[in-house]
């Protein structure tokens, strides 16, 4: 529970007289840091959202972006991004799958089918016996993801795990879902005006309710405590995809009946708070109240409270508000044609409510006014004071890196080689469907970006990826900025251009001023980026929809780094065009784009330096702007074979996994030729961001660089031999690529 | 001339198999588990789609194999109709005792065990692999396919496990069947070569006359160029990293279809 005692007494002066305990648990609900964004709202609104391309910008279940026009149809894509990261902690497999599937749920109320998730998973790194539960964690949120994924028939088209021990008693699992929707046919998420000629009713379909979820978002908008281990496992919710799947089916043969008949209605999910808050969100935005009756939902358990049936958190629901005339027809798609009552016990569709133009939530219950409010107090504004503690942050190398004593370069190499943050995550994703609806063009692993074909008979492409980093700790605006600029980077990597952004802003107490101050700084480090590293003349590249989770701490009250994770897609004019990271050819010259630095601070070779500045790799956006406007120069004059980004684990992991592949199964070898760096280290291990291209045409290339004043070098060239061998200014280091496959598939099974 | 691809509740590869049918000029629809039979006359042709139908319960593709429609499908099959289970599609033709047909005394002659490696059990794969197919001109469906063939082909299952109640009969039998290879064709029991556990690397199989098969890899996932990946160690991909590729490899077997149905009706 977590209403305080504040906000207890602000409530009663509002009303004027006690909540009932439904209107007990609306509040609780509706005035959670989870639904009101009561710490974030005034940062958030400094985030660019608004340019042309938009569709539907935030405020809605998802946001829309246009995508390409086809035979006169404007196609667009539907983005919701989320986060399940305290229910993922608490019960990792019905936690994870209900984050993809309250994800999901977002896009389809848009009217729009789901083409792709895609998830970013923050892992606790393992320490003896302290905390042996790390791995199950592990195991358990992989496997809740494809139990729901794969069921559904959503491919999962890439994302990223990341291991920290800050995530040790408090994972991340963010999961954004991407739709197709026609212009015309997108659906909002309130009482559309015709309600005012004709009376509306609400129809409430899917899993009947029970008591699962009760207290989820109030849950989530609290720092996980031990000694409720219990009540907190009863606010996890439980997830069908089975089910999902048939609505989903259901769905499209009532948005098919209503496109027919012309008919216009309002179309929510439900999430967090239930029925309660998707009822009156419907109903308050279109400006209208509404009146329900609780004794016609479909409950699994005659005992329910009527508390618990308006505000559980039950999967797989949607509500919808449908002209009076009409729901007959409706309840019949569901419970006639889908048969979906012999399917699931007492799943199905049925009328809960009306739509009034009294500007009242009513909610009756076994003859008795459970709940009778003003659609004004339910839509107040709350919103919390939170303060920001600054602190200095060096952004200037000043200090020439230095390695610990005894330590060897190639020993550096082989430690990247043998950790978990580098090596193939085929053993997460061999999990997860990637290609089930059969539109897949780039696989996950091959490049940095998945490209899927996503509009039949036409040769456009969508690129997605899914971003985060680790520098929050040192850089928190660093940690936002760098994001955005990677998963950019990722799009432009396979030859697409990018489109729109959302965020998932993962981070701790946000009333401690100091997380307060890094949540701030993230937020800063996105908005700078998102309108620096746009194409556009005048437009950002928009963030179209984004999530806030907040109180993710350790036991002893420590927060997560600073985890901004973004999510980007972009579009290819022609999927023949796209190129994958892997090197296929003898011959080909390597070169590297973009100048290095010496900012190690929270890189993976911290660890191994005795002197060092204590800078994060910054973003330095006109660079950026320009390195990856040259790369689509290039894909634009076909002078690539391949593409690869860097970004973690520096020069060194793009060159290895551009000879091993996806596999780990190398079609050449590689000599590296860095006699001529004079920084070694920044040469192999900056985290800058910048590419690794290979090109048959060096001079062309080249001319380029020059012309654009790109700091580029030419690195070395693709050999027969089954090889990978460095010559720096003072040594030269060779592995066998066979070697150097085993270590890179040793997590793999 | 039309083919019904049968969507159970729970299926989810029925458009793109659709889709398939569609590009090869075949008309197709999707039609729902509990229509009238009397809908289902007039098709040609029956494709059983990917999916979990059913939540899988009991066992993957029990509750389906159980439906008034497998009866039907059944007589079908028997009467010389092309039938197609793709995956959940052929764990419900495995559980329906439709296939395999070597001994008509058994009512039940195979079944799809979860994934195992030579050791233990590895859950759900998602990946590409290689078959080779034997007899290929035994059925309707695999006629236009060499027996020397490698052909990359994607597998999504968790139980795709062939277990076969006499293997004798299916050692010596002749109709077809789909068996997983390495790249080069080489067939060994070891995993990721087989990657399920399959005995006698199993992917798929045939009825004795050939107008029924069951496979557990995607087919529908191979029709076009852009499915085939590029890191392959394989021509096809080779061809599509030199932008030469115009087909996928399974586009074919559509085809083989198409025409058996134009032939026949």
């Amino acid at each position: 529970m977590a209403l305080s005692d504040n906000d207890l007494k602000q409530i009663k002066e509002i009303l004027k007289r006690d909540p009932s305990p439904v209107e007990y648990y609306i509040f609780d609900a509706m005035w959670s840091e989870h639904c009101s964004y009561k710490s974030s709202k005034p940062i958030l609104k400094r985030l660019p959202t608004k340019a042309e391309s938009v569709a539907l910008g935030i405020g809605e279940d998802s946001g829309i972006v246009r995508f390409h026009n086809h035979d006169g149809e404007s196609y667009c894509i539907a983005i919701s991004h989320e986060s399940h990261n305290h229910p993922s902690q608490i019960l990792p497999i019905e936690g994870a799958a209900t984050g993809v599937g309250g994800c999901v749920r977002d896009v389809y109320c848009m009217g729009a089918d789901v083409i792709g998730v895609l998830n970013s998973l923050h892992f606790g790194v393992k320490n003896g016996s302290d905390n042996f539960f790390v791995e199950e964690i592990e195991e358990k949120v992989i496997q809740g993801i494809a139990d729901y994924g794969n069921p559904l028939g959503v491919p999962v088209l890439g994302g990223e795990t990341l291991y920290h021990s800050s995530y040790n008693d408090n994972c991340l699992v963010n999961v954004a879902a991407l739709g197709l929707i026609k212009e015309k046919n997108i659906i909002h998420s309130y009482v559309p005006k015709q309600a005012e000629s004709e009376p509306y009713k609400i129809i409430l379909f899917g899993k009947p309710t029970d008591s699962t979820g009760f207290g989820g978002a109030s849950f989530s908008s609290d720092t996980l405590d031990e000694d409720n281990k219990e009540t907190n496992v009863g606010a996890v919710q439980v997830h069908d995809p089975f089910l999902k799947r048939v609505f989903v089916e259901a769905i499209k043969a009532c948005l098919t009946y209503l496109e027919e008949e012309s008919i216009e209605i309002g179309f929510k999910d439900l999430g967090a708070g239930g029925i309660a808050c998707a009822t009156s969100e419907l109903a308050v935005s279109g400006g209208f109240g509404v009146a329900l009756d609780l004794d016609k939902v479909l409950i699994s358990d005659p005992r329910l409270k009527p508390e618990v049936i308006a505000c559980s958190e039950t999967q797989e629901r949607f509500a919808m508000a449908v002209p009076a005339t009409h729901t007959q027809a409706i309840l019949d798609i569901f419970n006639k044609q889908f048969q979906i009552p012999d399917l699931h016990p007492q799943a199905g569709a049925s009328c809960i409510g009306v739509v009034t133009k009294e500007k009242t939530y009513k909610i009756n219950y076994q003859s008795n006014i459970v709940c009778d409010l003003d659609v004004a107090t339910i839509t107040t504004q709350v919103h919390a004071d939170r303060y920001s503690q600054p602190r200095i942050i060096e952004k200037e190398a000043t200090i020439n890196a230095e390695l610990n004593k005894n330590i060897l370069l190639e020993d550096i190499c082989n430690t990247y080689l043998n950790s978990k943050l580098n090596a193939s995550k085929r053993y997460v994703y061999r999990f997860f469907d990637n290609a089930v609806k059969g539109n897949t063009v780039i696989y996950p692993g091959e490049a940095d970006a998945v490209v899927i074909k996503p509009i039949p008979d036409s040769k456009t492409g969508l690129a997605v990826s899914m971003d985060s980093n680790l520098y929050g700790n040192t850089d928190p605006y660093t940690a936002g900025a760098y994001a955005v600029s990677e998963s950019i980077r990722n799009i432009i990597s396979v030859g697409a251009t990018p489109l729109a952004l959302t965020d998932c802003l993962n981070y701790g107490n946000p009333e401690k001023p100091t997380v307060f101050f890094d949540f701030e700084q993230g937020v800063d480090g996105i908005r700078d980026a998102a309108n620096q590293l746009s194409f556009h003349k005048s437009d950002p590249i928009p963030i179209i929809s984004g999530n806030v989770s907040f109180y993710n701490e350790s036991k002893q009250g420590n927060a997560v780094v600073p985890s901004p994770v973004i999510c980007a897609v972009g579009k290819i004019d022609d999927i023949a065009m796209a190129k994958t990271s892997q090197v296929f050819n003898e011959n080909v010259t390597l070169v590297r784009i973009g100048k290095r630095y010496e900012e190690f601070a929270q890189t993976q070779l911290e660890p191994y330096l005795s002197e060092y500045s204590n800078v994060a790799p910054q973003v330095r956006f006109d660079q950026e702007k320009k390195q990856n406007k040259l790369v689509l120069d290039l894909y634009k004059d076909n002078l690539l074979e391949s593409c690869h980004d860097i970004s973690m684990g520096g020069l060194w992991v793009s060159v290895v996994e551009m000879i091993l592949g996806e596999r780990g199964k190398p079609f050449v070898g590689l000599e590296l030729d860095l006699s001529k760096s004079t920084h070694i280290l920044a040469e192999l291990f900056s985290e800058n961001g910048g590419y690794v291209i290979a090109t048959y045409n060096i001079d062309a290339v080249k001319q380029r660089c020059e012309q654009q004043q790109i700091d580029n070098d030419v690195i070395g060239n693709t050999i027969s031999n089954k090889q990978l061998r460095v010559k720096t200014a003072t040594e030269t280091m060779q592995w066998d690529l066979d070697d150097m496959s085993r270590q890179w598939n040793q997590f793999n099974p | 001339m039309s083919v019904a691809v049968i969507q159970f509740p729970g299926s989810n590869c029925e458009y793109e198999t659709l889709h398939s049918l569609n590009v090869v000029g075949l008309s197709a629809d999707i039609v729902p588990w509990n229509s009238d039979h009397l809908d289902l006359s007039t098709y040609k042709g029956f494709v059983l789609p990917g999916g979990f139908s059913f939540q899988d319960r009991v066992r993957a593709g029990v509750v389906s194999s159980k439906l008034p429609i497998l009866g039907f499908i059944k007589e079908r099959a028997l009467d010389g109709y092309p039938v197609l289970g793709i995956c959940n599609g052929c764990q419900i033709l495995a559980e329906s005792g439709i296939l395999p047909d070597y001994n008509p005394d058994i009512s039940m002659g195979m079944g799809l065990a979860p994934n195992m490696n030579e050791q233990s059990y590895h859950g759900f794969v998602c990946d590409w692999v290689y078959v080779k197919i034997k007899n290929p001109q035994g059925s309707l469906f695999t006629r236009y396919f060499n027996d020397t063939d490698v052909i990359p082909i994607q597998i999504n299952h968790g139980e795709g496990n062939f277990k076969f109640f006499n293997k004798e009969l299916v050692q010596t039998s002749t109709s077809t069947q789909l068996i997983y290879s390495d790249e080069i064709g080489d067939v060994s029991f070891s995993y990721p070569t087989n990657p399920n556990g399959s005995e006698f690397n199993m992917a798929g199989l045939c009825n004795q006359s050939g107008n029924v098969l069951a496979m557990m890899p995607h087919p529908e996932r191979g029709m076009f160029w852009y499915h085939i990946p590029r890191y392959l160690n394989h021509d096809l991909s080779s061809q599509r990293r030199k932008g030469v590729l115009t087909d996928g490899p399974w586009k074919k077997m559509f085809e083989s279809l198409r025409d058996y149905i134009q032939e026949t009706y």
